[in-house]
């Protein structure tokens, strides 16, 4: 019997090994598709999921026509982000239809971006296959788009693929290749930075499970590191800092290699989804506080006697206004950015950096002791009384599960450890004044806008020498300010406060003499 | 198929020749040039095992085919079966032992200069131009400021750095190779340069780019889920250029916001 079977075995095997041949071969190739990735799309925010399904079914459609999904981006040109592409006009010419052929002039700006969007190598234009796409914005063709498939830089005049009878009047404007900026943007987001950041751009990205401290949801609107005025939002250079040089101490890398324009298209791209986030949590504060569309709430109504037809009517309501209110928010959304990038929301130290002495520091050692040793702790280890205590949510009023700080993420936070000579916003004296001066918002770090801005450099020098703080180098300073505390009125901090107003200011006195001696 | 068989293995000794010989002056086995003294005679060693492994590869080849051949040609005979032969034993023992031996002790120089830090040219061994802190997924660099020497300890005087290390051309440089987390590889592919960043240790590095310019600076050890984010780059300027830059980093670090605005205001 073993012996006849052996004799067969080999056939079977080797039968067998071509259906595991042809087995494997159908799991790689299914293996393929099975861990190709899901189609990436927007996701809807909680708050708008729990808006009764009328509103939450308007408020996506809304947000698709306003703002499109990732493999459609629609260029809302409400919003000041530079969605790319080169504009123009056409000029006055005897050509007549039909033609394919008109003379253009470039805006004075849009000139050098033409020539380094579209020059080829031998000094031709190039615009691809299919041609660049060309979107008129003005005059007959308003809301139609050509493709231009040549230029003439002698004549000036644009080839297009389509042949027109009617050629297109003097001065209608134009756009070419529009939203190129955000497109690449959009290529360049998925490569670096979506495993973290997410599709949506809501810091919940493949990778985000694994990190601590979690990866920055944008869709508040709200950035930390920022050399705007406190109440005012990121700048795109801001942005393009901390892309360029990363975050230390979190898991944000640094991508100083990326070209300019690459960083440019990624800073806009981020921005855009910011504001895409920020609108769609605002329509959802609205209709949540405001309206109170949700199904929560009109259960709740239902129950207690309200009628089917009035609520419906709510409903229908918040359903026909949801256009204008897009548009009316949007307007709001566009001028606070855009006022981001005003001079005047720039903080700018009223003085230049005080001489970084021990007299400075000292004073800078006595603001800490009476501003920030609730979080950061008396020796700046980031252990103060803060972070074991149990906190407020300001959302809900009732206090977190945990003892602790947390951002207006909902994250645990701590308050930076200053010995580790780590500082997350920069390490210039100029990055340092911009938290001290415009606080960091979401992580509910407070402003000291309105404090004297040679005490903040007096801080600003003491922050950056506490890594390399002797033992004992303020133990005389502590004891003064400890002193002078107890006998202006002893234990209660307001009477101490009010106190060490007066005492800074002598202080301050004092230390600008020594130092003017000095220099 | 016996026909089939004998040219093949003909044909392969043949095809490793043109190779090995159309291969270093193609560069086909490195990433161009090598850009360092030290990296020119890495790769001349590497051309010589290349060579050696060449002879060796042909020798056993001609055996193979010899004994293809001869045994081809008697069909009838049978195979004969062999216990070993002490005397051709000992000889293809002693020739490898040989062959390694010598180049264990050829390139011993060579490895001294690169790993032993007593064999570091003096002049990079005095005076380290940076620190460089692997950290997933980036490089950290930490310069002197100049004109001091870099210590082991953070000063307050450090000038601090991101993915971009700056280094004088045409002089041996050092620097101190940390990691902040697990292990990585500092990897300067066209200098020739590769060394692990052991976790709790500080390893010198020493090399020199002949020609000022940019080199590629990659990880080399798996590290992480983003260990091919850790792309950055070498740049090497001239002596004069150098000192400038470091000036510009140092100017840079302190700024304090202020000057800038009475530029503008100036304008």
């Amino acid at each position: 019997m073993r012996h006849s079977h052996n004799g067969v075995l080999p056939v079977s095997i080797r039968r067998k090994s071509n259906i595991l041949f042809v087995l494997a071969c159908g799991f790689l190739l299914a293996g393929c598709d099975a861990f190709s990735p899901p189609d990436a799309e927007f996701v809807v925010r909680e708050e708008t999921d729990q808006l009764t399904s009328d509103v939450s079914k308007a408020v996506e459609e809304e947000l698709e026509s306003s703002f499109g999904n990732p493999h459609q981006l629609v260029a809302w040109l409400k919003l000041p982000v530079d969605f790319g592409g080169v504009t123009g006009a056409t000029e006055e010419s005897t050509l007549e239809g039909p033609l394919n052929k008109f003379p253009v002039k470039f805006d004075p700006e849009a000139d050098d971006k033409f020539v380094a969007q579209f020059q080829a190598d031998d000094g031709g234009f190039n615009f691809g296959e299919s041609g660049a796409r060309l979107d008129w914005m003005t005059g007959e063709y308003a809301g139609k788009s050509m493709h231009v498939i040549g230029y003439d830089s002698e004549s000036q005049q644009l080839t297009t693929k389509e042949k027109v009878e009617v050629p297109p009047a003097a001065g209608d404007t134009f756009v070419l290749s529009a939203g190129e900026t955000l497109k690449s943007g959009r290529a360049l987001y998925m490569e670096h930075c979506l495993h973290c950041h997410g599709v949506s751009g809501d810091g919940n990205g493949p990778t985000a499970q694994y990190l601590n401290p979690r990866p920055r949801d944008y869709r508040l609107g709200q950035f930390k590191f920022k050399a705007t005025k406190p109440a005012e939002k990121v700048r795109q250079e801001d942005l393009g800092r901390v892309i360029k040089y990363g975050i230390p101490g979190t898991y944000m890398p640094s991508f100083l290699l990326l070209a300019d324009e690459d960083l440019h298209a990624i800073v806009e791209y981020v921005r855009w989804l910011s504001m895409r986030g920020e609108l769609e949590y605002r329509v959802d504060q609205e209709l949540v506080l405001a309206s109170g569309l949700t199904n929560e709430i009109i259960a709740e109504r239902k129950s207690d006697g309200d009628e089917d037809a009035e609520i419906q009517e709510e409903v229908d309501e918040a359903v026909a206004y949801m256009p204008t209110m897009f548009d009316e928010l949007g307007d709001q959304l566009a001028e606070s950015w855009l006022l981001a990038e005003e001079e005047e929301s720039l903080i700018v130290p009223a003085v230049a950096r005080v001489e970084d002495s021990f007299e400075s520091r000292a004073r800078g050692r006595k603001f800490f002791l009476e501003k920030c040793t609730n979080c950061h702790g008396h020796k700046g280890r980031g252990n103060g009384s803060m972070t074991e205590d149990f906190q407020k949510d300001e959302e809900t009023g009732e206090l977190y599960a945990e003892p602790g700080l947390f951002d207006i993420w909902g994250n645990s936070i701590k308050p930076r450890n200053l010995t580790k000579g780590l500082y997350r916003g920069g390490r210039r004296p100029v990055d340092l004044y911009h938290r001290l001066y415009g606080g960091i918002g979401p992580s509910k770090m407070p402003n000291f806008a309105t404090t004297d801005p040679k005490i903040l450099w007096d801080t600003v020098n003491y922050v950056l020498h506490i890594p390399f703080e002797k033992p004992g180098e303020y133990t005389e300073v502590d004891k003064e300010y400890f002193e002078s505390k107890k006998k202006s009125g002893g234990d209660e901090d307001k009477a101490a406060e009010q106190e060490a107003t007066p005492t800074e200011s002598e202080q301050t006195a004092t230390g600008s003499t020594e130092s003017s001696d000095q220099g | 198929m016996r026909w089939f068989w004998l040219t093949f293995f003909i044909v392969c000794p043949i095809a490793a020749v043109v190779f090995c010989v159309i291969a270093p002056g193609m560069d086909w086995w490195f990433p161009s040039e090598a850009g360092s003294p030290l990296g020119e005679r890495i790769d001349s060693l590497f051309n010589l095992i290349l060579y050696i492994v060449t002879g060796t590869f042909i020798g056993t080849q001609i055996a193979l085919v010899y004994v293809l051949w001869k045994s081809s040609k008697k069909d009838d005979e049978r195979a004969w079966f062999s216990h070993g032969s002490h005397n051709l034993e000992v000889i293809w023992t002693i020739v490898p032992a040989g062959i390694l031996l010598f180049i264990a002790l050829y390139q011993m120089d060579v490895w001294a200069e690169y790993r032993v830090v007593s064999k570091f040219p003096k002049e990079a061994r005095k005076a380290p131009v940076a620190e460089v802190m692997a950290r997933q997924f980036e490089w950290r660099i930490r310069y002197p400021e100049p004109g001091r020497i870099l210590q082991i300890q953070q000063q307050p005087t450090d000038l601090y750095a991101v993915n971009e290390l700056i280094v004088p051309a045409a002089k041996p440089v050092m620097i101190y190779l940390k990691t902040q987390d697990v292990q990585h590889s500092f990897f300067l592919p066209e200098l020739r340069v590769k060394q692990d960043a052991v976790p709790g240790q500080i390893i010198p590095v020493w090399f020199e780019a002949t020609e000022p310019g940019e080199y590629v600076l990659v990880c080399a050890e798996l590290c992480g889920w983003g260990h091919y984010k850790m792309g950055a780059r070498v740049v090497a300027l001239a002596e004069e250029q150098f000192e400038a830059a470091m000036e510009e980093l140092a100017e840079e670090q302190s700024d304090d916001g202020f000057a800038d605005a009475g530029d503008s205001d100036d304008e």
